[in-house]
């Protein structure tokens, strides 16, 4: 399988006080193929959201290598333009992500102005047309404004701006979470079925690991900027290897009383991202803690099955 | 578990009077709470949940107007109260609520201890230090680690989850005996609402209080609650236990409705096509016909009642009804009409 995009060693921190930083991201490395559709799966906090912005390269990371290609993208000041255009991002709160005071003929049209893909307004508006069609709208809405919208129709204007530069690669960015659950499912399947027409991969970023499992084919766990699991979604599910996984995979609310197991409820909170735990960031909750080594010792991703990769010292 | 009915809720009407016309956000709701039961709500945007817990606190304001509707809570018509007598009696302490956002919720300039010794001085009659002795006492209980600390700090200096342990304590501290919560867990992650769940249920139990739990979660009501209602676009379209709503939803909205959360049961997302109405100008008849795979003609003209599918478990569904009709026909000989009275 082609290589779509590379991450080596990616950190990102962002500047807090005097000498401090929020690691948001640290050291993570992944790679991510062409047509895949990834999941980047975590609570707040966990910097997955970080790591997609700098995938589309809306923010330069702090230190380490993003890979596009095989080129570098993460050290050009002045990133072409065209590998702008094949990577585009949806965004998770639609109300804030449209400009409310532009028509939605204009939201949509910008990019294709910016990069000049059509010749006249004429183009631009048939152009316009047939991707409000495909995202299940009507011309009708080519002059109105965000307000006059509902979340879930928002929500497809975001895609088709996305889209309709017609991009190799696409960061969603919980794009359903503040959507009902009936219009949750109407987005997605329509993601679903753009990804076949125009064969996308996918980067999606979500807090709901049974929308992974159906939505995703690889993911990666994060917690505090840290991916503590990563392969198949499948075996992941399957067999949860990291003391994190499961326990997330535990609390999860269920509809099925059968299939409702012993609740590992973690202790305490998320500790701040501005002074991670040393050693594996998760020891200070982890149930299954087994001693000074993980205090001290950051875990590194070790391949305990295959194409299953754990950060544990249970594995060592 | 005692059956007696601690809220009734009969036949609630409430419109919101808007410059766009009026808003029709309850269309006749019936709701029966029994005393020590953890009761569900469920629904979407904007289909009554939250305006139905108000009515219940005498909350809905202007340009809200309850219409219709009589509100029994231990057996006293809460409509029929006058706005002191509520305040005096029954919001704050018999009947208390827990809120979304938990740190918009508290107030911003005073610390967290006040807030709840305040509560404690208006409707417990104690004095300020026994106030605060008993203020410490609550944050303990609602497991707060240094609740002296967490006592003189401010709601911005907690996290999501502290603040809605601190709204917990403020809200247990009356002994209610009926709790509201309103999406009390979906600002918090995963874990945390784990946390703030089983710390409810456990108090709960404790207080022996009743609890009204409002969420748009079908599985947060599947692992908390005993029974559950269904709320769609202000009618209550589906109640029963949480085992025959999930086993064997009748209304297709309810089916709809599971079939859309991702969840262990899904494969694949199934959508319910169209979205909610405005409720300016709500469909006809059934409000969810135009959403439904199964309308029939009479769907558009008239509203469906409340039928009982067994014991406990009743819809609001004229696909219910007439394999209700059919079998009662059976059952009768084409005597009686066996409908059961609505709910």
């Amino acid at each position: 399988m082609e290589e779509l995009i590379q991450l080596k060693e990616i950190k990102k921190y962002f500047p807090w006080k005097k000498h401090k930083y929020v690691k948001a991201v640290d050291s993570v490395s992944l790679s991510i193929n062409k047509r895949d559709i990834f999941g980047l799966v975590g609570e707040s906090g966990s910097g997955k959201t970080t790591l997609g912005r700098m995938m589309v390269h809306l923010i330069d990371p702090t230190s380490g290598s993003i890979f596009y290609k095989g080129e570098e993208i993460s050290r050009t000041k002045k990133i072409d333009k065209d590998l702008r255009r094949n990577m585009q991002i949806v965004f998770q709160d639609p109300y804030s992500s449209l400009h409310p005071r532009k028509k939605i003929k204009d939201i949509i049209g910008s990019g294709l102005r910016t990069h000049n893909l059509v010749k006249s307004e004429g183009e631009l508006i048939t152009k316009i047309e047939q991707f409000l069609n495909l995202v299940g709208m009507g011309e009708e809405h080519l002059y109105r404004y965000p307000h006059e919208l509902s979340g879930g129709q928002r929500q497809r204007i975001a895609i088709a701006r996305a889209l309709i530069l017609n991009p190799e690669f696409m960061v969603l960015d919980e794009p359903t979470s503040s959507l009902d659950v009936s219009v949750q499912a109407e987005i997605l399947n329509l993601l679903m079925k753009l990804r076949e027409e125009f064969n996308l991969t996918y980067i999606f970023i979500t807090h709901d690991l049974y929308l992974a499992r159906i939505i995703t084919e690889k993911i990666a766990i994060m917690y505090l900027g840290k991916i503590m699991e990563y392969g198949d979604t499948e075996s992941i599910f399957k067999n949860p290897l990291h003391p994190y996984t499961e326990a997330l995979f535990s609390v999860i609310p269920k509809l099925d009383p059968q299939k409702r197991t012993e609740k590992i409820v973690l202790k305490g909170e998320i500790p701040s991202p501005v002074d991670p735990p040393l050693g594996c960031r998760f020891h200070t909750r982890c149930a299954k803690k087994i001693g000074e080594i993980c205090e001290k010792i950051s875990p590194p991703l070790k391949e305990i099955e295959e194409k299953h990769f754990v950060s544990c010292h249970l594995y060592d | 578990m005692a059956k007696e009915i601690l809220l009734e809720i009969k036949d609630l009407r409430v419109n919101f009077y808007t410059y766009r016309g009026v808003v029709k956000a309850l269309n006749g709701v019936n709701l029966k709470i029994y005393e020590g039961e953890f009761f569900g709500l469920v629904g979407e945007t904007g289909c009554g949940k939250s305006v139905t817990a108000s009515a219940v606190l005498n909350l809905v304001q202007n340009p809200g107007k309850i219409e219709e509707g009589e509100i029994f809570f231990k057996e006293k018509n809460l409509l029929k109260m006058n706005k002191e007598e509520i305040r005096e009696k029954i919001r704050g302490k018999e009947i208390t609520m827990i809120m979304q956002y938990p740190i918009a919720a508290l107030n911003p300039v005073m610390n967290n201890g006040d807030q709840i010794a305040e509560a404690l001085i208006a409707n417990k009659n104690m004095n300020e230090s026994e106030a605060r002795k008993r203020t410490i006492k609550l944050l303990r209980e609602v497991n707060i680690p240094e609740p002296e600390k967490i006592a003189r700090q401010f709601p911005h200096q907690l996290s999501g989850g502290m603040a809605q342990r601190v709204m917990i304590a403020m809200m247990l501290s009356t002994e209610p005996s009926l709790l509201i919560a309103d999406e009390p867990t979906t600002a918090l992650d995963v874990s945390i609402q784990a946390q703030v769940l089983s710390l409810l249920k456990d108090l709960i139990s404790k207080h022996k209080a009743t609890v009204l739990l409002i969420t748009h979660d079908l599985s947060v009501v599947a692992e908390t609650c005993s029974r559950v209602g269904v709320m769609y676009a202000g009618d209550m379209v589906e109640v029963g236990t949480v085992d025959q709503i999930i086993n064997n939803p009748q209304h297709p909205y309810t089916k709809g409705l599971i079939k859309a959360i991702p969840s262990d049961q899904s494969k694949e997302l199934v959508e319910i096509r169209g979205s909610v109405p405005d409720l300016v100008n709500p469909p006809s008849g059934c409000r969810f016909h135009p959403r439904c795979d199964y309308a029939k003609p009479i769907c558009k003209k008239e509203k469906p009642q409340v039928l009982q599918v067994e014991k406990d478990h009743m819809t609001a569904c004229f696909l219910y009804e007439e394999r209700h009709d059919k079998r009662s026909k059976e059952e009768y000989k084409g005597g009686a009409n066996g409908r059961a009275d609505s709910a």
